[in-house]
């Protein structure tokens, strides 16, 4: 090549070819070391397996994973502490309590081989079994019992937590070892249910409840699972305790994921990375359960949930005082359509917290209907007309316009907000949008320091609108209205002490037939359970009971030797 | 050169003091009446982090003892996350996470912006170079987590050629291939910027007199561009840590939170999500001390590298 | 055609898009035309920064309506729909419609408001923050200029996604008085919060000219006609050296949308109703990419909103360069 005699400008230019060649080769040698690196990761990697028929028959026999995916990551892991549904569903695999529900909703024993009730409904007598150990090889016996029950009175100050699990729980005694006496000081017919909750907490490893404890981080029970690891914001992994006194699991590991995103679970489903999760409706509407192409199969149960908006009753302006403003709210809400337009008519209709088809819930309660001029017209009676006509209507103390308040994680929060806020909207009255993290809102709502509030609710298979409604509740406990109804008051505290279950289902109906008339809350609707299944996994006929209660159930699922995954 | 060093230490350790100010007022001044509820179990820690701010002194006072505590290394404890925990222990749990993802995206980064550059320096008027500066424009137009849910979606979740999630169910929860999305979603953000830079440099050198001086010995452009060019981008590099790292720490909030990474970013998030001051805090304090000490550090080696740069005692133009 | 006026094209035609959007998109009717005279229900709603989202109230009876001009996209960004959910672009909604319903068309044209006013208010802020300190601090040779430096050094070493989220979870929690608007609150908060960010790096330009300038003829002259070192500052040495921090500011535009969208994604920006981009990224996200008008959209409207201000910047770069 000739090279120019004159000097060229100094603006950069490439004109010696052998020199081309080698730039050229030294960037397209980065560049494939880097699409070669890529290219050796990618075959490493696990992802991409086929959805393989699971075998179509297979011993039952112990083996394999279950990886669940949740978006929430538990606080704590002590079981005395943890109020919130992630920590208690890992409890409710590593730890016991003396009796549970069976798939009926009947009590059986767990940690107490048996148990007997008084005549008169005051005391019971469980007859621990003998020979269970906790996980780090001490005995159980009654004295871990007494202690648990100790604990929770040391809980908080109120003894809230222990009026809620106890109610009027007088004395717990330990005859011998393995017996254990309690005592209530008058008939209290739900006194099974708290024992049902109360996890059980070894005495070899005390705590004070205000003080941090290794318990926290990893706890110790006696349950079908192991506590093994918990990889912080990532991942909490449980292993079959192989001593259990009822056999032990046929799964080797639990595998409780975090994963913050709701969409990336699903992807996650799709291609097993993740084994069961919840689901939206729209992805029942849009990929029916038996569609072959997917690993999972869908099954949707009733879940003892219910979705409200609370009205603060003792708002300082008085908003929500008169109930026809709340009748008028209620009737502004078009519930059906939204029901069936964005949960694909999975969702209830809710007239009241109970879901209408599963409990003893009043089927012959219709909800209020949907009918924004009959709404319109109660609010003039009640006398909120707009006085300025500045478009909204005007209260006694001012304009008739709130701020709703609504968890801006949860899926379908936002939607209901945006909802009521366009209903109200056509009849002049403002609703302000608010969303927060759960725990923003958990205080706000909690210290009644909000105007109205969407929340939902999870009762338990025998619901009690006592803790939710009764006017005792209204400090720290879950009557976030701050409802006040004598009428309502005596019932509930009736059904306390009731025992018949024909009596207990009249006084269910009166006290829905009374919230219905007051509305202390706007109830939306009944939500469902949607739980994706990978394939691979024999369950036994799953129901609610069996669903949002993992043991019996989940200690029961065993996948075929042919279709592990995880060994 | 040792006078600069420690007048430059100084200078830092200035810096480093109007950090924790900025943080510590702000954290005195923005938030309402706290509005934790009465939880038992959450109260005492927040009347610990009350007390731990000086709450009830005023600014100045409060400052000064919190300063002190803070020299005790002391960040306090979680009172939302994972209550009485301490807010060191949750950090050092979630660092190896964000180390490693920003480290592996800085060599991405690198390892696709220095070809790119150099193309881009080679022929910068051509029609390649300019339609890829267009390109570039768009993609860095585009937020992050943009980029990032459409390559989880397409990638991962559609085309099943990648692990959706970053860590795994199984052993010890890392696993190469599920590096591979996050890292490059998060590359992607400070690309533009480093091709760009990468460019400009090349240029600044080929046209440096040293670069004269090859020329007239008769060096070829290419010669110049690959000897001494790229030999004179390496120092540079160090100090492009300092550059991008702030933008790599601030994207690593939306990408480990879209890839179920378990690091710093998705810690804060929830943290502010949570109203958890003080992991926010302490997180805020952190970050801006590894930015600072980062930039402190390439800034020193530069000028080692560098003779040329002006000596203490000269202003610079650009503190 | 150069990129720098394809960016102020660009540029102007999404202020215009954000000034005129309930023209543009709405329920209400531009013009409407009676027997008593003419009425523009939609200019009236041009005022409100953000969608007041109070449906329209017809102040006469249809039959009397002569004539009336309608917005070209004919939705009201707020209005839920029930039975027009996550329908694909196609008739009646050009870009599709939303998990409620809303028509997308619509609510990305009344998005361009809060994210152009949050540019607004965070240039603004951080041009007020900027350069006052900058210019003092290349001014002075002592003291302040180190104090400054290192307040400028501190701004700047935090990542700007996480002093916003410190910022945001301080600031925000929803309080107000009644009938607060919770969304212009949020609105200047981010906006505030990205000015805030954003300050260190217009002061370093700021001062690094004021520095260049100080030693020059143009200061030394206005300080031999007696004129103070304020005035001198002030009045010759900032507007002189003004460009680079017009440079820097039209690219802080720029992030700062990027920004709020990024905030928007995480839950801490701008509260609904209000519709903005982010949000509406954010939506996607939960209820799954396949739904892709409502990732595609809104992603591409920030891309050139932030382009456009990047182009723009880079045409005053290389025009000050010149």
């Amino acid at each position: 090549m000739m090279k120019q005699a004159t000097r060229r400008p100094s603006r950069f230019r490439l004109p010696d070819r052998s020199d081309v060649a080698r730039l050229r080769r030294a960037a397209s040698v980065t560049s494939s070391l880097f699409v070669l690196a890529c290219a050796a990761l990618l075959s490493c990697s696990g992802a991409g397996d086929q959805n393989r028929e699971p075998a179509a028959t297979g011993e039952r026999a112990t083996g394999d994973w279950l990886v669940f995916a949740d978006t929430a990551e538990p606080t704590t892991l002590n079981c005395l502490r943890a109020t919130e549904r992630p920590a208690r569903q890992v409890c409710r695999l590593v730890a016991d309590t003396l009796i549970d529900f069976d798939r009926d909703a009947k009590f059986i024993p767990r940690l107490a081989g048996s148990f007997d009730l008084s005549t008169d409904d005051t005391e019971i007598t469980f007859h621990l079994r003998k020979g269970v150990r906790w996980h780090d090889g001490d005995a159980f016996d009654a004295q871990d019992v007494i202690y648990t029950v100790e604990q929770v009175k040391r809980l908080d100050a109120d003894q809230e937590r222990f009026q809620a699990l106890f109610g009027p729980l007088a004395e717990v005694t330990a005859p011998d070892s393995s017996t254990i006496r309690a005592k209530y000081s008058e008939p209290y017919a739900d006194a099974l249910n708290g024992w049902r909750e109360a996890f059980i907490m070894p005495s070899h490893l005390p705590f004070a409840p205000a003080e941090p404890s290794p318990l926290d981080r990893s706890p110790v029970g006696t349950g079908p699972f192991r506590f093994l690891r918990w990889d912080a914001q990532d991942r909490i992994i449980l292993e079959a305790n192989k001593d259990y006194f009822a056999g032990r699991p046929l799964l080797d590991r639990f595998v409780y994921r975090i994963v913050p995103n709701l969409d990336a679970v699903r992807a996650a489903l799709q291609v097993q990375e993740v084994d069961v999760a919840g689901l939206t409706p729209d992805w029942v509407a849009e990929h029916p359960s038996d569609d072959p192409n997917l690993p999972f199969r869908v099954e949707v149960f009733p879940a003892g949930m219910v979705e409200m908006i609370y009205w603060n009753l003792d708002e300082p302006r008085g908003l929500f005082k008169d109930p026809r403003v709340r009748r008028a709210l209620a009737m502004l809400l078009d519930r059906q359509g939204y029901v069936q337009s964005v949960h694909h008519g999975l969702y209830g209709v809710a007239t009241t917290l109970i879901d209408p088809e599963i409990w003893g819930g009043d089927p012959s309660l219709r909800p209020l209907p949907y009918d924004p001029a009959g709404a319109e017209r109660l609010l003039d009676e009640a006398g909120i007309v707009d006085k300025d006509g500045d478009g909204i209507r005007d209260a006694k103390d001012g304009p008739m316009s709130f701020t709703l308040l609504y968890t801006s994680t949860a899926p379908y929060q936002k939607d209901v907000a945006a909802l009521l806020e366009r209903a109200a909207a056509g009849a002049g009255v403002q609703v302000r949008l608010q969303g927060l993290e759960w725990a923003a809102m958990r205080p706000r709502i909690y210290g009644h320091d909000f105007e109205a509030a969407v929340h939902r609710w999870r009762l338990d298979l025998r619901p009690d609108p006592y803790a939710f409604f009764h006017s005792s509740q209204i400090g720290a406990g879950q009557n976030l209205s701050g409802y006040r109804s004598d009428a309502f008051d005596r019932l509930a505290e009736t059904m306390r002490r009731t025992a018949d279950p024909a009596q207990r289902t009249s006084l269910l109906a009166a006290m829905q037939k009374r919230l219905h008339e007051d509305q202390p809350a706007l109830f939306v609707s009944i939500p469902r359970s949607v739980i994706a299944i990978n394939r691979r996994f024999r369950t036994p006929p799953l129901t609610s009971a069996g669903w949002w209660n993992w043991y019996p159930s989940v200690a029961e699922w065993w996948v075929a030797a042919g279709d592990r995954r995880y060994h | 050169m040792a006078g600069y060093l420690v007048r430059r230490l100084l200078l830092s350790a200035l810096t480093l003091l109007m950090i924790t100010l900025f943080v510590y007022v702000a954290a005195r001044v923005l938030p309402g009446e706290p509005t934790w509820g009465e939880e038992p179990q959450v109260r005492p820690h927040v009347d610990a982090w009350l007390r731990s701010v000086h709450a009830t002194e005023s600014i100045p006072r409060g400052y000064a003892h919190w300063l002190s505590g803070m020299m005790r290394l002391d960040l306090g404890t979680s009172i939302a996350l994972q209550p009485g925990r301490r807010v060191t222990e949750l950090v050092g749990e979630a660092f190896p996470w964000t180390l490693t993802l920003g480290l592996l995206s800085f060599l991405t980064t690198l390892l696709i912006a220095l070809p790119l550059g150099t193309i881009a320096a080679w022929r910068p008027a051509s029609l390649a170079a300019r339609a890829g500066a267009a390109g570039l424009y768009l993609l860095h137009a585009l937020p992050t987590f943009w980029i990032a849910l459409v390559l989880q979606d397409l990638l991962a979740g559609r085309m099943g050629l990648l692990p959706v999630l970053g860590t795994t169910a199984g052993g010890t929860g890392v696993s190469p291939s599920s590096w591979i999305l996050p890292t490059l979603a998060l590359s992607i953000g400070s690309l533009a910027f480093v091709i760009r830079y990468f460019r400009s440099t090349l240029l600044d050198s080929a046209q440096a007199s040293y670069s004269r001086a090859a020329r007239a010995r008769g060096a070829g452009d290419g010669r110049i561009l690959m000897g001494h060019a790229l030999a004179n981008t390496a120092v540079p590099m160090i100090s492009l840590l300092g550059m991008i790292l702030p933008g790599i720490l601030g994207g690593s909030v939306v990408i480990e939170s879209i890839f179920a990474l378990p690091g710093l970013g998705r810690l804060l998030y929830r943290a502010a999500a949570q109203r958890d001051y003080p992991v926010v805090m302490g997180l805020a304090l952190l970050t801006a001390t590894a930015t600072l000490v980062a930039t402190l550090i390439a800034d020193l080696l530069y000028r080692v590298a560098d003779p040329r740069v002006p000596r203490a005692g000269e202003r610079e133009a650009d503190a | 055609m150069t990129a720098a006026r394809v960016g102020w094209i660009l540029l102007l035609a999404i202020a215009v898009t954000a000034a005129l959007a309930p023209l543009l998109a709405g329920a209400r009717p531009i013009v409407i035309v009676t027997s008593s005279g003419m009425r523009l229900p939609a200019v009236s709603a041009m005022l409100h920064p953000l969608p007041d989202g109070r449906p329209p109230v017809p102040a006469e009876p249809a039959s009397e309506i002569l004539w009336s001009l309608d917005p070209p996209v004919p939705h009201d960004p707020l209005a839920v729909d029930l039975g027009q959910r996550l329908r694909p672009p196609g008739q009646g909604h050009w870009l599709g419609t939303d998990e409620l319903g809303r028509d997308i068309l619509a609510r990305l044209i009344h998005a361009s408001r809060p994210s152009l006013f949050v540019a607004a208010i965070a240039t603004l802020i951080s041009i007020l923050i900027g350069v006052p300190l900058g210019a003092a601090a290349g001014y002075d040779a002592g003291r302040a200029d180190m104090l400054l430096s290192r307040a400028i050094e501190a701004s700047l070493s935090f990542p700007a996604l996480i002093l916003l989220l410190l910022l945001a979870a301080l600031a925000m929690d929803g309080r107000g008085a009644p009938g607060a608007d919770v969304s212009l609150r949020s609105l200047m908060v981010v906006g505030a919060s990205v000015g805030v960010a954003r300050w260190g790096v217009i002061a370093r330009y700021m001062r690094g000219e004021v520095l260049r300038l100080r030693g020059t003829d143009l200061a030394l002259a206005s300080r031999a006609t007696g004129a103070t070192a304020l005035r001198t500052i002030s009045r010759h040495l900032v507007p002189a050296g003004f460009t680079p921090v017009a440079v820097s500011a039209a690219f802080g535009a720029g992030s700062a949308v990027i920004a709020e969208a990024s905030l928007s994604f995480l839950g801490m920006g701008i509260q609904p109703p209000a519709p903005t981009w982010g949000q509406m990224i954010a939506a996607s996200g939960t209820m799954g990419t396949r739904y892709w008008w409502m990732l595609v959209f809104p992603g591409a409207m920030v891309a050139l909103t932030v382009a456009s201000f990047n182009l723009v910047a880079e045409g005053l770069r290389r025009r000050a360069s010149r």
